[in-house]
């Protein structure tokens, strides 16, 4: 579970968040919108550690994480863009933290293999990133953080970059592993269709805080979230066609 | 086909200085306008006083020069590249490059005297680096772009502790730029002549400063032989660099799955 008290950020004269609150139960996923610029990165990247907030208090399962170091948060950031080592194999980034974690050969290459299992990946262990397609690469991301057996993952438009009907599959295949593995998320996208698909909950960050909507309907009536709006193109468009 | 002739010429051209070297060296008879010499002889470079000792010091100033600009230039522009001001630091970077080398080494002569520096091989060394380092600095400030800095977050994230950064992250994604810098910083160093000239005073006799002296004796033979030695190796290494890299990105397919 998450839990955000009164998170505050500022970038020189710009807050970009503000007494933010938050909570995120355990094994559910947060959809969360908003306006570029309106500090989603910020605050997922506080949360997993890399950037510090001004106040305000992150807990984790209970524990209190404000300041603690981003490896002992369990908390792993998946970014838009795949980032895998290009010196690396499909096998070796994936088990790139738990070789940080000086973890045993044995229990690193039983891991690393079941991870590249669920993901569908075996076939693509000796392959080096520029040998794959941006689903696999984004696929093999996933493996890299879910192998740390995460509290939280943090994704921030992971899937952002890729075309429409790959999207759609990393979709599912997020939708079957959140269900497989029940981890804490928080997943940053601009895409309403994606956020209604891997979200059990919506928050829409709007001047340095956010409004927690716990369905559709809640979600529509948030001009914020452009829902509304969507819906009525769609119906026009329709109507015209 | 047409191509490949036509950049083949060029490559001729470009490097005519480095054909026609040896001949200068061998030539015992070239009256004008002969495109080569008429009669040839054999001069020993070996004959030439201190040349052997010339040589280790323009190794050892150029090898310890490269090195060390291109390390400090790297830790520097990594710890300057995402500063807020990170401009300034660049723009600072320039300005030693603005100058001449030589007027660099005029204007800042004064201090080398001062700290009885001058003539010395550590002066040059120092005189070198104030070249040699922000050279390396700019060429290392495009490195660090904003998916490098995901990327150094992203070990962060993983729990990698200094070390492993530079292991797992640093080296193996910056080595290309090491080498290029090293190369380039090595070359800076080993064609100098005007902060080795003015900071040495003529006393530190590194190849080039053994070149200027036998031109300023007219003896253009050995000027010329002793240039082939300066020139010739750096080609040498660029081609074994290239032949290297070949191999490598050959081996690299080779690797081991896991």
């Amino acid at each position: 579970m998450i839990e955000i008290e009164k998170l505050s950020k500022s970038y020189g004269r710009e807050r970009v968040l503000r007494d933010l609150d938050l909570q995120c139960e355990r094994g559910s996923t947060i959809s969360i919108l908003g306006k570029s610029g309106g500090g989603k990165t910020s605050l997922l990247k506080i949360i997993a550690g890399i950037a510090r907030q001004d106040t305000g208090i992150i807990r984790i399962d209970g524990v209190d994480h404000s300041q603690t170091k981003s490896s002992l948060r369990k908390a792993y950031y998946i970014f838009q863009e795949p980032l895998l080592f290009p010196h690396l194999n499909v096998f070796q980034n994936i088990a790139f933290g738990l070789k940080l974690k000086k973890t045993d050969k044995t229990v690193l290459h039983a891991q690393t293999t079941t991870m590249m299992e669920m993901l569908e990946l075996p076939e693509h262990a000796t392959k080096y990133p520029h040998e794959l397609s941006g689903g696999q690469k984004q696929r093999v991301a996933f493996g890299r953080a879910l192998v740390m057996q995460p509290q939280v993952l943090l994704l921030d438009e992971p899937f952002g970059a890729l075309d429409t009907e790959t999207r759609a599959m990393m979709q599912q295949l997020y939708l079957r592993l959140s269900g497989e593995l029940n981890f804490t998320a928080l997943f940053v996208t601009h895409d309403l269709k994606e956020a209604l698909t891997v979200g059990d909950k919506y928050a829409v960050l709007k001047n340095g805080s956010c409004d927690i909507h716990n369905g559709i309907e809640s979600l529509m009536a948030d001009k914020e979230s452009g829902l509304e709006a969507e819906v009525s193109f769609w119906s026009n468009y329709m109507n015209n066609a | 086909m047409g191509n490949k002739w036509f950049f083949n010429l060029l490559y001729f051209l470009f490097s005519l200085p480095l054909w026609m070297l040896p001949f200068f060296w061998m030539a015992a008879d070239w009256p004008f306008p002969n495109l080569f010499p008429t009669t040839y002889t054999v001069r020993s470079l070996a004959g030439i006083p201190g040349l052997g000792q010339s040589i280790g010091l323009s190794l050892a100033i150029s090898l310890s020069g490269a090195l060390i600009s291109t390390l400090t230039g790297f830790i520097l522009s990594k710890e300057v590249a995402y500063h807020r001001h990170h401009h300034h630091f660049l723009l600072i970077g320039y300005l030693p490059l603005l100058l001449s080398p030589v007027l660099y080494a005029m204007s800042l002569f004064y201090f080398f005297i001062m700290f009885g520096l001058d003539a010395t091989v550590v002066g040059i060394m120092l005189g070198q680096q104030l070249i040699l380092l922000p050279y390396a600095f700019i060429l290392c400030m495009g490195h660090w772009t904003d998916t490098f800095a995901n990327y150094l977050q992203l070990t962060e994230n993983y729990g990698a502790n200094r070390i492993q950064k530079v292991r797992y992250l640093l080296f193996p994604m910056s080595k290309k730029l090491l080498f290029l810098c090293l190369f380039q910083t090595f070359l800076i160093s080993w064609f100098d002549f005007a902060i080795t000239s003015y900071i040495g005073v003529g006393q530190v006799k590194t190849l080039t400063v053994l070149v200027y002296q036998y031109l300023l004796e007219a003896d253009y033979y050995f000027a010329a032989g002793i240039s082939a030695l300066i020139i010739y190796p750096p080609v040498l290494l660029l081609i074994f660099n290239r032949l290297l890299a070949k191999g490598l990105a050959f081996l690299r397919t080779e690797l081991p799955s896991t």
